[in-house]
């Protein structure tokens, strides 16, 4: 999971912000905390979007569906980024470097984007 | 001998008593404990490795046949580990039972032998003369007396010479046959339990033999009561239970297990683990008793754990928190304890007590579970490790129909679950690992009167650090600084469309004691704010989310409106688990669960 150094992490949540904005999504909360930074939106069809910045600066992104009938949901087809060990009960933290959203964090070990 | 030995005219003798060998018994009950052991190991490998290999690893019609077939497999070994526990427990009970009455036999024979008097085979005893006549003072003549297993049921004639051996000899020939009848009760009991301990022929375990193996429980129960109950320390403190738990052998806690899934399961300070698997032990029993049963309520209770099983059967994925069932019971509207997130090893434990009108039913296992679910995720995010729990440990209070049972009844319920709910809360501390582990109680609706009852406990909630009310109709106090935490660490949401965060005082509003549900309290604070504008007071004290009483108010989303196409929507209400409808508001939680209450995004009190 790629390091958002705190530094980065007010352009990182202005970039996706903007975009959000000039989709037509309605912010409906804002948390300005430096280190819990997150935007909450609704689109025109009522799903619910999120952005939230966590426990070591992890950075979540959420969709929620408007209501819909119960159903099974397929796993996601395409592949994670980063090695997800199948057996881990938490989402790991932060671990890879990246030149630019890590610029100012302390490096990690390894690198890569 | 006179006393006829046991209910079912057994010819049980002294001598064949005196004999029985209670070590082969249990060395026969230790037989069966291995067998239960094994049984116990193979369904967790099946469950744990067989059943999630194969589902991860194959697809297709014959992978779907070979989990069906392990699934049985499954719980065929869960049924033997079921019935041979209770095999288990019945011999060493008898055994124990049986070593009783050889000490009193034992003893009845070394006075005699002492004495020198004689026991007969048929348990009477002979005595030799003693004494002095009161007429020529020569020593009575010796005699036989014969035994009655009830001794004060037959009075002395006042007319019996007076040899001071006869009396003795009595008392022997009383004790060995007491002793003789109650061995045979006791055989006789064991025997008809030990033949109802039979499965059904072939491997299919239907509903039945579920409903047979409660049934069977039951009685190795009632047999077992003085072997093993009398020592379950109820009255004591949950510390004092961890401390017990740890202080058994292992042959000792898999007796306990096999045979008081129930009470093991819901006795607070004992290790998650353990009241883990009791518990999910005690939902095969709970299922089998309901499923022989055809009313209304049993149904229902039925649907709620089955869902749970379900739930309980799923292997979570990757960021999924596992599941714990530390609590399960039918007494009463149901009871269901469900920590996501192992509670013990967890830094941050969150409890969630939910409220009006929730009972044991499927929208309980389906969308109460899920809220404490949902928020252990959305903890995990902000600070792990973290665990939360949905805490139905209590009768909430059911559609009240009207002002006296709202203001009386529902008030007790409140404090009866206030209670129940500090000793859980107590039982978290003291089995978590950590020194201080950091623990949230949450009210919703009218949960949050029950967390409010909880605080006024001498000593408030054990452990408790923070605490947060959602949707509450006012806690019973009127001051975040009365709940024994401090009152930067009380928490409120309050949807704007909330109208039970908004219930008009009863003092002050007559209208507002009609129905407090749906139509009841919408229609109350409709008409009732017309009368008490701007007033803080709610339902139950002042409105915890006033600038008055002094909580952190924290973001949550509005809400739909009340009246939204010209229909009553209550939704506002329910909204704060809910991520897919507010998730400012779980992140909200999620952050103060975690230990990091600075972080949330507040909003202004009213």
């Amino acid at each position: 999971m790629t390091i958002v150094s705190p530094q980065r992490r007010g352009s990182f949540l202005g970039v996706v912000d903007r975009f959000w904005q000039k989709s037509g999504y309605r912010v409906t909360a804002i948390n300005s905390h430096v280190d819990a930074p997150a935007i909450f939106v609704r689109t025109q069809n009522g799903f619910q979007v999120s952005l939230t910045v966590a426990d070591k600066g992890q950075a979540h992104f959420t969709v929620d569906s408007p209501c819909v009938r119960r159903s099974e949901v397929a796993d996601s087809t395409s592949r994670a980024t980063a090695f997800l060990d199948p057996e881990a009960e938490l989402i790991p933290r932060p671990n890879i470097h990246s030149d630019f959203w890590s610029a100012g964090a302390p490096s990690a070990a390894a690198s890569g984007s | 001998m006179s006393g006829r030995g046991g209910g079912a005219g057994s010819d049980l003798t002294w001598s064949v008593l005196r004999e029985v060998k209670c070590a082969e018994l249990e060395e026969a009950a230790d037989g069966w404990g291995r067998v239960s052991n094994r049984a116990d190991a193979a369904r967790d490998r099946i469950e744990g490795q067989f059943l999630p290999g194969l589902r991860d690893a194959q697809k297709g019609e014959a992978a779907g046949a070979a989990v069906g077939r392990l699934r049985r497999l499954g719980t065929n070994f869960q049924y033997i580990y079921t019935e041979c526990g209770l095999l288990r427990t019945t011999l060493n009970s008898l055994a124990h039972e049986i070593k009783a009455q050889q000490r009193v036999l034992q003893g009845a024979l070394d006075d005699a032998a002492a004495l020198k008097f004689t026991v007969h085979a048929d348990g009477s005893v002979t005595y030799p003369a003693g004494g002095e006549g009161l007429v020529d003072g020569k020593p009575l003549a010796g005699g036989t007396a014969s035994g009655v297993p009830n001794p004060g049921m037959v009075t002395p004639s006042g007319l019996v010479a007076p040899n001071p051996n006869a009396g003795k000899a009595q008392d022997i020939a009383d004790r060995v046959a007491q002793a003789v009848r109650t061995a045979a009760d006791a055989d006789w009991r064991y025997t008809r339990i030990l033949r109802s301990l039979k499965a059904e022929e072939g491997l299919g375990v239907p509903a039945a033999t579920w409903t047979d193996a409660a049934a069977d429980a039951a009685a190795v129960r009632q047999a077992a009561h003085n072997y093993l109950k009398d020592a379950i320390p109820h009255d004591a403190t949950p510390a004092e239970r961890k401390e017990w738990w740890a202080g058994l052998t292992d042959e000792q806690r898999e007796e306990y297990l096999a045979v008081y899934p129930d009470q093991i399961g819901n006795l607070d300070g004992i290790p998650a683990l353990v009241r883990d698997a009791a518990n999910r032990d005690n939902l095969q029993l709970l299922m089998g008793k309901l499923e022989g049963r055809d009313d209304d309520e049993s149904a229902t209770k039925l649907a709620a754990l089955r869902e749970i099983d379900r739930q309980l059967r799923t292997v979570p994925k990757p960021g999924e928190p596992p599941m714990y069932l530390l609590g399960i019971g039918d007494q009463g509207n149901g009871r269901a304890i469900v920590s996501y997130g192992n509670p013990d090893t967890a830094r941050n434990v969150a409890a969630y007590v939910p409220g009006l009108n929730t009972s044991l039913d499927e929208n309980f296992a389906t969308e109460d579970l899920k809220r404490a679910r949902d928020l252990s995720i959305a903890a995990n995010q902000h600070g792990e490790p973290s665990a939360a729990i949905t805490w139905l440990g209590y009768d909430a209070p059911q559609s009240p129909d009207g002002l006296g049972t709202l203001a009386v009844a529902v008030g007790g319920r409140a404090e009866e679950g206030g209670l129940a709910f500090g000793e859980f809360m107590d039982g978290v501390e003291a089995a978590n690992d950590h020194e201080d582990p950091h623990l949230t109680a949450i009210g919703h609706s009218y949960g949050s009167r029950t967390v409010g009852a909880a605080t006024q406990q001498p000593g408030g909630i054990p452990g408790v650090d923070e605490i947060v009310f959602v949707g509450s109709p006012g806690v019973g106090v009127d001051s975040a600084d009365d709940l024994g935490v401090g009152r930067d660490h009380v928490f409120v949401g309050a949807a704007e469309n909330d109208v039970v965060t908004k219930l008009p005082s009863k003092s002050k509003s007559a209208l507002g004691a009609t129905e407090m549900l749906f139509g009841g309290p919408a229609a109350g604070y409709v008409f009732g704010d017309l009368v008490d504008r701007g007033d803080d007071d709610v339902w139950f004290g002042r409105d915890p989310a006033s600038e008055a009483f002094g909580a952190r108010r924290f973001e949550v989303g509005d809400g739909p409106t009340l009246i939204a196409n010209g229909k009553l929507n209550v939704d506002a209400h329910s909204g704060y688990f809910d991520p897919d409808v507010d998730r400012a508001s779980v992140e909200n939680m999620g952050l103060i669960a975690a230990g990091h209450a600075n972080r949330i995004k507040r909003e202004e009190p009213r």
